[in-house]
């Protein structure tokens, strides 16, 4: 029966000795290696002088080498660790400063609404007025239809009209001899071409600010792009800036507007995900829930395509926000968004609530 | 339906069963059919078993039957839920302090498919310990 002898030496492996991973059950198995007995090495004579007159004698053995280490039984030489290695520099660090550099993701911060007080947000949102300054600037420069890179070349192509320094002294000694009228129409189209050159560098700095930002097809888009997206953009600003002061009224009043300015906060949401896409078909794909709507979420498990749905805590007034995708879920989980966590489910899963601290939301990510 | 949870009567079979699963969580129920916290837990694997059969299988192993795992398994509770997948061995942290096993009934079906959904989830993606969705360190305590 040789096959269930293996299959029980199977066995063994498959379930670990520990109950969990806990760091205080780390192995102690000790020597996991045979160590070489001393009358293994051969050929070891005793030592018998220390010196002949000037010149030392190294005893024929191991006796000196046994202090600070030892054989295993392949013969490989092993030191014993004993002594503690220190790094002095350790010593210095302050630890208290340290955490001190870095807050804790858990501590206070609020999800969502309350976050735009947060660093990041503010971060977020001088990013997005330097992006939406950027833009405003690239249009004015473009002409309707064209692309950056289009422009760039328009703006380029008279770089040659434009008399480098020795050409301009040349000009300037002739003016003094007598200036004529096909010199002033020549002045005209250099300036021209000086104003373009200076229009172009700006281009050049403004697209290289964007693309600093993460926006690397900017100089394959195109006038209407740019200005669909600067539109965009200022709507998205104007409605954090209505959700601000909604916020600064009185609980009372936001509760009654809550339904409201919970659907623009999402169409925000969801304008900022199709920005990311570059998709016109994004609402389709977004909007279809791919938990069965049988309310058994769990038939199959869907790979790909989880949304989710949240509350900030476990009383009946919570309002339940969502649906959310898995990604999004996971950002906002990871960057401290949910703090010590809010109660979330799957979209339209009637199942209980779980802690967002408790879901891994990079398995339902795929 | 017709759908009856499958009892393993030897070792062999359960080695077979945890070996020839490709795809999906097996499920092992170790107790005795007999045993009031079973038939809590059998209970609610009847009704978990035909919702989850897309990504898990459940099995039955009466530990007196097939004594072959206890000592392996540390089977002393009267009734023990593991998670295996392609043979090998998935762990859960429930917050219970053993990650090894459910050694409790539940009775909350969907809270079971969750936990199941999360071991195939983890499984899948090379996990070897999960996290459950739930923390069972309150309540089941002692």
């Amino acid at each position: 029966m040789a096959d269930t002898e293996e299959n029980s030496d199977d066995k063994a492996t498959r379930f670990k000795e520990k109950h969990s991973l806990d760091s205080d059950e780390e192995d102690e198995d000790g020597k996991k290696y045979d160590v070489l007995a001393d009358d293994d090495i051969e050929g070891q004579e005793e030592a018998t002088i220390d010196y002949d007159e000037d010149i030392q004698i190294m005893p024929f053995n191991m006796r000196e080498e046994m202090e600070e280490g030892h054989f295993d039984a392949e013969g490989t030489y092993i030191f014993d660790k004993t002594k503690e290695i220190r790094d002095n520099w350790i010593d210095n660090i302050d630890w208290v400063k340290v955490k001190h550099l870095n807050p804790d993701s858990t501590g206070t911060k609020r999800p969502l609404e309350g976050s735009d007080s947060s660093d990041e947000e503010e971060d977020e949102d001088t990013k997005n007025a330097k992006a939406m300054k950027a833009y405003a600037s690239i249009l004015d420069i473009l002409e309707k239809g064209e692309t950056v890179a289009k422009a760039i070349r328009r703006l380029g192509k008279n770089k040659s009209k434009i008399p480098s320094a020795s050409q301009r002294w040349k000009a300037k000694k002739k003016k003094t001899a007598g200036a004529s009228a096909t010199e002033d129409c020549d002045q005209e189209s250099v300036n021209k071409a000086i104003a373009e050159q200076k229009q172009m560098l700006q281009l050049t700095e403004l697209c290289d600010l964007l693309i600093q930002q993460g926006i690397m097809d900017i100089y394959e888009t195109s006038y209407e792009r740019i200005s669909f997206t600067l539109k965009q953009m200022r709507e998205k600003a104007q409605n954090s800036r209505l959700t601000i002061a909604e916020k600064s009224n009185d609980e009372d009043l936001l509760d009654m507007f809550a339904d409201d300015f919970e659907g623009k906060e999402d169409k925000g949401h969801y304008e900022s995900e199709k920005e990311l896409n570059n998709q016109g078909d994004g609402k389709e794909e977004f909007k279809k829930p791919m938990v069965p709507t049988d309310g058994k979420s769990s038939a199959t498990p869907s790979i790909g395509g989880v949304l989710w749905e949240y509350k900030e805590n476990d009383s009946g007034e919570a309002k339940i926000k969502g649906p959310y995708t898995t990604s999004q879920m996971s950002k906002w989980s990871d960057d401290g968004t949910f703090g010590p966590g809010v109660l979330c489910r799957k979209y339209q899963s009637e199942g209980q609530f779980y802690n967002s601290s408790r879901l891994d939301f990079d398995l339902y990510d795929e | 339906m017709s759908y009856m949870l499958q009892h393993l009567h030897n070792g062999w079979q359960v080695d077979q069963a945890i070996l020839s699963e490709e795809d999906r969580v097996v499920v092992i129920r170790f107790g005795h059919d007999w045993d009031p916290t079973c038939m809590v837990m059998d209970e609610t694997l009847y009704k978990c078993a035909d919702k989850m059969k897309n990504f898990a299988v459940v099995y039955l192993v009466d530990i007196t039957e097939v004594p072959d795992f206890n000592k392996m398994y540390e089977l002393y509770d009267p009734c023990t839920c593991m998670f295996f997948y392609r043979n090998k061995h998935i762990m859960i942290d429930l917050g219970t302090g053993n990650n090894n096993k459910i050694n409790w009934s539940m009775e909350d079906v969907q809270e079971f498919i969750d936990i199941v959904e999360t071991v195939y989830r983890g499984a899948r993606k090379g996990r070897g310990l999960v996290v459950s969705p739930k923390d069972y360190s309150t309540k089941y305590r002692y």
